[in-house]
């Protein structure tokens, strides 16, 4: 098991150094931030003078050199727009994505769960049918614009809910539902197709055939198997969640997240501030996988992490 | 056991949702939005956050929207637009071609007790031309070259041309203490002596300031305390100001004023164009019967209407507002005509040519909008019309690039000195960043006006500019668009050509 989880971290690491590379480079492809930041009316002089001053004018292979040296000393520059520390602004960032991040994916995991399972439990009935229809209507809705309906709904006309910002928790509950929407979806058909799956073998015949209750064996004895898919998909959207739903959930709430800033960085061509973001969700991804990997093996010893 | 604990956590997660449902719904009785505000307070939703509060650090909307509530320039405008002094006692004058003498008032002090004098006044123009200081304002300060203290209330600007436009760039130039502005996080912590100052900045979230009680200048804020929010989306901004959780909105869309409480506009600095490929290599626009086709096919009031709700004028044969200095007011727009813009086609030879017209997404007003429009008046007339639209920093790069100039160049140009010299420098010029003609009259003319000092000159050299570019017609010259915000029915405020956001000149009725 040690051993095991150092070597994921080893090839997690590798993984963040291509992710670095790849935006790295992309991103010093596409366009020039210096066009971007002065005026349409600065002169090539001025262009030149201030490219100069940010150490853009240097190879890419010169300044990839000494973003690597920055990374090993834990400096990863300073944000070419926000001129601070790039990774003390994501870090300052940060919290408000994880809280955003674990109340949207806390409730589409409970949602999906009891509605999954309570779908499965009677197939073709009326709840199954309304679990089906509604998962498929939930998960084909774009995020930016289940935002706006909530926005619409509960803060204009019904007005019980802030429609932006951070703040108590009243200002959680429209980004954590509205990130949780197309979760919901995808996972509550994952957890009743699952379920159905194991219901129809033949150990929970046999367990219905001892006179175990219902409850018992849906609830213990099909649930750890239907766990393992259903942890695989759980574990893909978080993943969703942090690299990209945030960005939108974000923006449209503007909510102060890291999502919010790596949009902004985007937008601004912050070189130094998007490698930022990216290297601390990559490193993220990588232990969000571990992670799982793990949880795999709890609840099922059959599997061996090779 | 797994179980319960999977019960355990599916309780405690639903408690904590309906504890948060419910507080939200007991906060959302106790203290709704529009009573706590009355108490002489707003809030402004801006676009996006100002990535620094240093006044002389950045280019950057949101940070001018805030700080110039905070910081002072020697020189001030009314809401037309017109110069007036400021933290000076009189408008500079030019003593020599390349030195500006500037009087201060005496007697005003930054909020921290600093003396706003000659000596700040000096350290503040050395500190944005410090090339170690990189800011982003360089172009707007431009030929100033130094700065002399003459005695307490009286500096001396040097250029390094002579430069008539010295008195607009200096409305660009904010004056920041010495002695706080050397301090670590001054950026985050702005002292300055205009009518509000910082209360606090919430990163990510808000930044609130509150009226100065010892400003010394007109008009005195009626508004105790403003509080800016930095909401992206329209759509999230527009919500807010329906609930009522802001007062001011920027940027709202011609298509939701009806939507919206109330709404004001204000001619704006900003104007769609269409920059032709005048060069002698070009196949095709470098027809001038082509280039005016291009204009006459576009139907100019139908964009203004249509794609803007009429909150844009025409423009006339230029694209410079009618404030600025150099606008030359006898020019008239190109007509629409398709008849004859379909004639001049077929006499150049070029029905059926291809024409390559670049342009970008979301970063404009209406601008996707905008392109698709002028591509199907262009079709209209006879041309196949090959629309590109690239990522904006990908646009950038053509529109930079000196060498392969596109047919056509969609661009908003914007130009915040209000003075001619801009615009025309960057785009009319050929040696111009984003020039595609190769017309030595426009360059001499223009370089013979920067360094003009008599105004009734350099004006008719402006129009003989203007009048030259419209005729040959350099651009397809499209509207002058209006600045809309939205805002809630109490606050009373008349918007500004220059787009800032002056809270002292804003009042709350009721």
């Amino acid at each position: 098991m040690g051993r095991y989880i150092v070597r994921r971290l080893a090839q997690g690491l590798l993984v963040v150094f291509l992710v670095t590379v790849v935006v790295f480079v992309t991103t010093r492809l596409v366009g020039d931030p210096v066009d971007v930041l002065l005026p349409f009316e600065a002169t090539t002089e001025q262009r030149a003078e201030f490219e100069h001053q940010l150490g853009l004018d240097q190879s890419i292979p010169a300044q990839f050199w000494d973003y690597l040296v920055g990374v090993v000393h834990l400096d990863f520059g300073e944000s070419l727009v926000l001129r601070e520390d790039a990774m003390g602004i994501v870090l300052e960032r940060l919290p408000a994505t994880l809280l955003l991040v674990a109340a949207g994916m806390g409730l589409a995991f409970v949602v999906s769960m009891v509605l999954g399972v309570l779908a499965a439990l009677r197939p073709g009935g009326w709840f199954d049918r309304l679990a089906v229809v509604g998962s498929l209507a939930a998960l084909s809705m774009p995020e930016f614009w289940v935002g706006m309906l909530l926005i619409y709904v509960f803060a204009v006309e019904l007005d019980l809910l802030p429609s932006s910002g951070k703040g108590g928790i009243e200002h959680l509950v429209l980004p954590a539902v509205t990130m949780a929407f197309a979760t919901i979806g995808r996972m509550v058909m994952i957890v009743r197709s699952s379920m159905l799956d194991e219901l129809a073998q033949p150990y929970v015949q046999t367990a219905r055939a001892k006179g175990l209750s219902g409850r018992r064996t849906v609830g213990i004895h099909a649930m750890r198997n239907v766990s393992v898919p259903v942890l695989t998909l759980f574990g893909w959207e978080l993943i969703l969640a942090l690299a990209g739903y945030t960005a939108v959930v974000e923006t449209v709430f503007a909510w102060p997240g890291i999502g919010y800033l790596a949009y902004n960085a985007i937008v601004d061509q912050d070189l130094i501030l998007l490698q930022a973001v990216v290297f601390l969700v990559a490193i993220f991804v990588v232990v969000i996988n571990i992670l799982i990997d793990i949880v795999y093996r709890a609840i099922d010893p059959r599997i061996q992490l090779a | 056991m797994r179980r319960h604990r999977f019960a355990a956590l599916s309780v405690v997660l639903l408690a904590a949702l309906a504890a948060a449902a419910l507080s939200a719904a007991s906060a959302a009785n106790r203290a709704p939005a529009s009573t706590q505000a009355a108490a002489g307070s707003i809030t402004i939703a801006i676009g996006s956050e100002p990535t620094s509060l240093d006044p002389q650090l950045k280019d950057d909307g949101g940070e001018r929207a805030v700080s110039r509530n905070i910081y002072e320039t020697l020189m001030a405008r009314l809401a037309n637009g017109k110069l007036v002094p400021g933290l000076a006692a009189a408008a500079p004058k030019q003593i020599r071609p390349k030195v500006w003498r500037v009087r201060l008032r005496t007697g005003i002090t930054f909020t921290n007790g600093e003396p706003m004098n000659a000596d700040a006044v000096v350290y503040s123009i050395k500190r944005i031309i410090n090339k170690k200081f990189n800011s982003e304002q360089v172009s707007f300060v431009g030929t100033i070259s130094g700065a002399r203290k003459v005695d307490s209330r009286t500096v001396d600007i040097t250029t390094s041309a002579p430069d008539p436009i010295l008195p607009s760039r200096i409305y660009w130039l904010t004056i920041v203490p010495p002695k706080a502005s050397k301090a670590q996080g001054f950026a985050e912590k702005p002292v300055g002596t205009g009518p509000y100052m910082l209360t606090e900045w919430r990163k990510g979230d808000r930044i609130t300031l509150q009226a100065n009680p010892r400003y010394w200048g007109k008009p005195k804020p009626r508004i105790q305390s403003v509080t800016y929010r930095f909401i992206p989306e329209g759509g999230t901004r527009l919500a807010g100001l329906l609930a009522g959780d802001f007062d001011l909105i920027t940027n709202l869309l011609p298509e939701d004023v009806k939507r919206a409480p109330k709404s004001v506009s204000a001619v704006g600095l900003e104007h769609p164009v269409v920059i032709l490929n005048a060069r002698p290599g070009n196949q095709l626009t470098n027809d001038v019967r082509v280039r005016q086709a291009l204009n006459l096919a576009v139907d100019k009031n139908g964009i203004a209407k249509a794609l803007f709700g009429g909150f844009a004028r025409v423009d006339d044969g230029q694209f410079l507002s009618p404030s600025w200095t150099g606008y030359n007011p006898a020019l008239r727009p190109y007509g629409y005509d398709p008849a004859r813009a379909k004639q001049l086609i077929e006499a150049a030879g070029a029905n059926g040519k291809t024409i390559n017209f670049v342009g970008e997404s979301g970063r404009w007003l209406k601008d996707k909008e905008t392109i698709e429009a002028i591509a199907s008046f262009w079709r209209a007339a006879g041309l196949k019309v090959n629309v590109q639209i690239f990522d904006f920093g990908e646009y950038l790069n053509r529109l930079f690039d000196k060498e392969n100039r596109a047919d056509a160049i969609y661009l908003t140009s914007s130009n915040e000195l209000l003075d001619a010299d801009r615009t025309l420098s960057a785009y009319y010029a050929p040696s111009g960043i984003g020039a595609s003609n190769s017309d030595q009259d426009l360059e001499k003319w223009i370089t013979q006006a920067r360094s003009e000092s008599n105004v009734a000159k350099r004006n008719a050299l402006y129009r003989q500019a203007t009048r030259r570019a419209r005729d040959r017609a350099y651009f397809t010259f499209l509207v002058n668009i209006a600045d809309l915000y939205g805002t809630s029915k109490r606050l009373q405020w008349r918007p500004r050509q220059d787009s800032l956001l002056f809270v002292n000149t804003m009042g709350l009725s009721g």
